[in-house]
């Protein structure tokens, strides 16, 4: 809404201190659809069409953008860049999160951590924020194609602040530990999602074994010929063994395992006549 | 502390480049207005498409990008 009233003249802007420019006025706004040089808009927002501007003015307003504002601690800023930054402050990483990305930090490659980081945005924000959780879950995936979605996914379901922890205690454990193996680890699971199971305490032998084989068959409609069943404690990796075991025998399926060990487990299943 | 009180619409994204002195070549990406055969490059050595382009920060006139890995540095920063 346009206010007429107690239009500045170009003068009083142009060769004043910014900071007095930004006493006055909460907001500078630079805006081609304005339609004089300056006009007021309420909530002190000072409307600039740089356009209109002569040589000389352009000249002025330029250098109290370029040697009072920027040097200053302002940020010239597109209007839209500016909500989804504001969006992305109110999603930031709070303490607990902190801790979780600095333990991340020495384990898995810059890249995961960065994309965790703003995974976390997404997480904290998906209630109120369906438009601003999409925008910046494309550029995640734009970033990192092969593993950006699936991380998200990832964080929203809790598997970094639960089952990723646990499995580095299970596997730091380990006399013949190195951190790599933990690291491709989690880079396997990750990239690995779309056709991998999480083995849970929920699950009846039956109800996994029944999952297994839904999954094994949907993925051979769509080509992809293996299926990655990944469990964590002595209670999910026995059920899972038992279950595999079975399903070696009644239903053809072929298994390899990456590794297998007491605390945890990946085996990586498909039906024997399947392409490898 | 980062503030952000000086905003510019889409329609304003040309004189904003002028005011900086900077253009956009004929693929769309930033440019020095006296050196059309640089591209002005964010901090991190990246290009900048207009499209992608969110605005300049403080200090020494960085140039940055709009996506979520560029942004959230600046949201760290502000008040």
């Amino acid at each position: 809404m346009k206010v007429e009233m107690n239009l500045p003249s170009l003068k009083d802007i142009i060769g004043v201190d910014i900071k007095d420019i930004l006493s006055r006025f909460n907001i500078i706004k630079i805006d081609r659809s304005v339609h004089q040089k300056v006009e007021v808009k309420e909530g002190g927002i000072l409307c600039v069409n740089y356009n209109r501007l002569d040589i000389n003015e352009k000249r002025e307003f330029g250098d109290l953008i370029r040697k009072q504002a920027i040097p200053s601690n302002h940020t010239v800023i597109e209007a839209k860049a500016k909500e989804k930054t504001l969006g992305i402050k109110e999603g930031l990483p709070k303490s607990t999160d902190n801790e979780l990305l600095e333990f991340y930090r020495t384990k898995l490659p810059p890249e995961y951590v960065d994309a965790l980081e703003i995974a976390m945005v997404i997480r904290n924000k998906k209630q109120n924020d369906q438009q601003g959780v999409k925008e910046l879950k494309r550029d995640v995936k734009s970033k990192y194609p092969k593993f950006g979605s699936n991380l998200c996914n990832l964080v929203s379901e809790g598997y970094f602040h639960t089952h990723f922890k646990e499995l580095y205690e299970s596997m730091s454990g380990e006399e013949d530990f190195e951190m790599k193996r933990y690291t491709e680890k989690i880079k396997q699971i990750v990239v690995s999602l779309p056709y991998t199971i999480f083995v849970n305490s929920y699950q009846t032998e039956e109800e996994l074994s029944g999952f297994i084989l839904y999954k094994l068959g949907k993925l051979q409609q769509y080509g992809t010929h293996r299926l990655l069943v990944h469990a964590l404690n002595i209670e999910n990796v026995k059920k899972a063994q038992d279950v595999i075991n079975e399903l070696e025998t009644t239903h053809s399926v072929k298994v390899e395992y990456d590794p297998k060990r007491r605390g945890y487990m990946t085996a990586i299943l498909r039906f024997e006549n399947s392409a490898v | 502390m980062a503030e952000l009180k000086i905003i510019f619409e889409e329609n304003a994204k040309n004189d904003v480049l002028e005011i900086f002195g900077k253009n956009v070549d004929e693929e769309g990406y930033l440019i020095e207005a006296d050196n059309q055969m640089q591209r002005v490059l964010t901090k991190k050595g990246e290009e900048i498409h207009i499209s992608e382009w969110a605005g300049v920060t403080n200090g020494s006139e960085e140039f940055i990008k709009s996506d979520a890995f560029s942004l959230i540095v600046l949201a760290k920063k502000i008040r």
